[in-house]
């Protein structure tokens, strides 16, 4: 393959053909600096399918613009032979890159959609996805391709990483409407990588429970409402559309916690006591806690937890779930 | 399983191409596509990284040796569910039919509908561990990887297997299905050897969450003919779930049973509610996109797994047993992996142990009363 160093004007090259260009969602702005500072120092990497044609990039597509956009008039580049297959421009541009940074999930889904435009697919899943850093799976392939098909403002959170790749793939598996609709939700809350899974699951959930469509779900009157409330933070909205979902999606778990809360408000046990239900109210195991600094808080407390054991609110407290206490689960037949 | 399966293809290990199960197998699939390979671990884990696009596992047959254990115990999970202590013969690995929530799916990492062919090996592994425990009882049974039934017309399993039985009493094995393919049982009385059981469901799971399966009527129809050849059977009403409508669903299947089995030819009863580890949500619904089946209330069990909220299965429960005691008033029953609370909450009191447990469902196969059989060797 032959390279020739040269002279171009950056007139000559067609920065708008990113045939080639593999970078997405990077800044210049450093890159722009350091040019101002010492010049171009790496010759971006150019190619022309014919003679008479304009340059293409190959490499170097953020330098370029930075040179635009500092007005300069020609640079030095590397331009490659006419005759270079589109498969080995194609890599060249991107072990430019995949030496020293990692590819963003967008970025890394572009390029596989090109490489597949020019090279076999089993080429493309063995030698191609270990160099991005994944698993070498036809499996893999398809989930990355999957995120070339979501549109531009979810890509670009993809990118920014105010969206996860396992949201972003979730989301691809959307109908369209759907998808646009739980996105808007997204956008309006401060969701962590885990509290992102939690609310897609929880719509997905409740849509397939109730036969209803996501977007439905995802656009209740209450969810809206506190989605446009401006008097709240986006903290605060997260947490009460966390809250308003969970209740939703485990009404008896909720109520039986509810009834809990009810039952130890009632028993009126000061501060320096804790009760603490059994996880999921699997087990049969409470937890009492007394935080206490000296012999005589200690008497105090647990002088207080004694008189709120005697109440018969704790009697409520230690009801198994759904049961009156009457023994509702005892197994006479009974007519269905 | 409406007809009897028949795979697509049959891959076959070169090393168990002169066994005789493999011979068997292939006389028995005139016409089907045979590839030889040279190491079955090496297909699986190609297969599993990389499946060809449109590649069914269910539909592909692979023949070879069980490297490892055949004879394992049941892997019942954590202290603080019952578990019936039983042992689980590995024939197999898979399953031709399709439950939605079948565990299988999460649990194997073998994508093959896998039959092992060294039978022998089995047998010899069968009769060392009956040494090692002289006359202890042994509940063993084939339907914990594989329905017990739905590949009997490929491997002859059952005759060939009944004369070891046979001969050692003290082991009995347990046929689990949810097929209606009884031929083999039909033909000769192996009453004395084996004990049969079917999994019911509410009509509703059969025919919506069970593909393959036999239908509920046929199952239990099937039940029925061979408790006419002498056969004593046994259910399973695992996984229950908390669908909508599921009270008149349950009750109706109790009716089946009350209509057409005769309950003092139940050996037992078990029961248990819909469980799952949690990777097995998105692999069921990958794999059945119409499932609702995972979006009840399931909370974090003290094992780790999936469980309904205890208070809705003790609903669930509370209502079966009723009804079941009401079909079959001396019939046992019992939980599959339920907490010592729950036992007493429905059943009135609890096994002391997994080995209480074991104790009285060896008792109600070998007939003899719950208070000596310790001293006979049960225990």
């Amino acid at each position: 393959m032959d390279i020739l160093l040269q002279k171009v004007a950056l007139s000559d090259i067609d920065v708008g053909d990113r045939m080639f260009v593999v970078t997405e969602g990077r800044g210049i702005e450093a890159l722009q600096n350091s040019i101002a500072a010492c010049g171009l120092l790496q010759p971006p990497c150019l190619w022309r399918p014919q003679a008479d044609a304009a340059f293409v990039t190959v490499c170097g597509c953020l330098r370029l613009q930075a040179a635009l956009n500092l007005g300069l008039q020609g640079i030095c580049a590397r331009v490659l032979d006419p005759a270079t297959p589109r498969a080995v421009l194609l890599a060249c541009a991107l072990h430019d890159n995949l030496g020293h940074r990692v590819f963003n999930p967008v970025e890394t889904a572009h390029a596989l959609q090109r490489l597949l435009a020019c090279l076999p697919r089993n080429e493309v899943i063995g030698h191609w996805l270990p160099l991005f850093g994944r698993a070498a799976s036809a499996r893999t392939l398809e989930r990355l391709l999957c995120l070339c098909t979501l549109e531009h403002e979810v890509r670009a959170a993809l990118i920014a990483g105010s969206l996860t790749e396992a949201s972003a793939l979730r989301l691809g598996a959307y109908a369209a409407d759907d998808r646009r609709a739980v996105f808007a939700l997204m956008g309006h809350l401060h969701l962590s990588a885990g509290k992102q899974a939690e609310l897609l699951e929880c719509l997905e959930d409740l849509a397939r429970r109730d036969a209803v469509a996501l977007r439905e779900v995802a656009a209740e009157d209450d969810i809206l409402q506190v989605c446009r409330d401006e008097r709240r933070t986006r903290v605060q909205k997260t947490e009460q559309v966390r809250r308003i979902l969970r209740l939703r999606r485990f009404p008896r778990l909720s109520a039986a916690e509810a009834r809990f809360d009810a039952a130890l408000k009632e028993m009126r046990m000061g501060p320096g006591i804790r009760i603490m239900p059994p996880e999921n109210f699997e087990a049969r195991v409470f937890r009492a806690e007394i935080t206490f600094s000296s012999a005589d808080e200690l008497r105090r407390h647990a002088g207080g937890l004694l008189d709120a054991a005697r109440r018969q609110a704790c009697e409520r407290l230690l009801a198994v779930p759904g049961e009156d206490g009457a023994g509702k689960h005892r197994t006479e037949p009974q007519r269905g | 399983m409406d007809r009897p399966f028949r795979p697509d293809t049959i891959f076959v290990e070169q090393a168990v191409e002169s066994y005789p199960l493999t011979g068997s197998v292939l006389e028995r699939c005139p016409g089907v596509p045979v590839v030889m390979v040279h190491d079955a671990a090496a297909l699986v884990k190609q297969f599993q990284d990389d499946p060809p696009a449109g590649f069914n596992g269910k539909r592909n047959l692979l023949l070879c040796r069980n490297r490892g254990r055949f004879l394992e115990a049941c892997p019942g999970t954590g202290r603080a569910y019952r578990c019936c202590q039983y042992l689980i013969l590995n024939t197999g690995l898979g399953c031709p039919l399709a439950c939605t929530y079948c565990v299988l799916q999460a649990y194997l990492n073998n994508p093959f509908l896998t039959l092992f062919v060294n039978r022998d090996d089995m047998l010899r592994e069968l009769e060392r561990s009956a040494r090692l425990a002289p006359g202890r009882f042994l509940r063993i049974g084939t339907g914990e990887y594989m329905d017990s039934l739905a590949l009997e017309h490929l491997t002859g399993f059952v005759p060939a297997i009944a004369g070891f039985f046979r001969q050692r009493p003290h082991l009995r094995l347990e046929l689990k299905t949810k097929t209606a393919l009884t031929a083999s049982l039909q033909e000769h009385d192996y009453s004395d050897v084996f004990i049969v059981s079917w999994s019911l469901n509410a009509e509703a799971i059969c025919s919506g969450e069970e593909p393959g399966a036999a239908a509920l009527p046929e199952r239990i129809m099937a039940a029925r003919d061979l408790i006419d050849r002498g056969y004593r059977v046994g259910f399973h009403f695992d996984p229950l779930i908390a669908f909508d409508g599921w009270q008149e669903g349950y009750r109706a299947t109790v009716e089946l049973l009350k209509k057409h089995i005769p309950p003092e030819r139940v050996a037992w009863i078990s029961i248990g509610s819909l469980r799952f580890m949690p990777r097995l949500k998105h692999i069921a619904q990958t794999a059945c996109a119409s499932t609702a089946i995972y979006t009840g209330e399931f909370v974090t069990g003290l094992d780790g797994k999936m469980r309904y909220l205890q208070e809705i299965r003790l609903e669930l429960y509370a209502r079966l047993v009723g009804w079941l005691r009401e079909y079959g008033p001396d019939i046992y029953l019992y939980f599959c992996m339920e907490s010592p609370y729950v036992w007493e909450r429905i059943m009135g009191a609890a096994p002391s142990s997994n080995w209480e447990l074991k104790r009285i469902l060896d008792c109600s196969i070998s007939g003899c009363p719950r208070e000596t059989c310790a001293e006979n060797g049960h225990g």
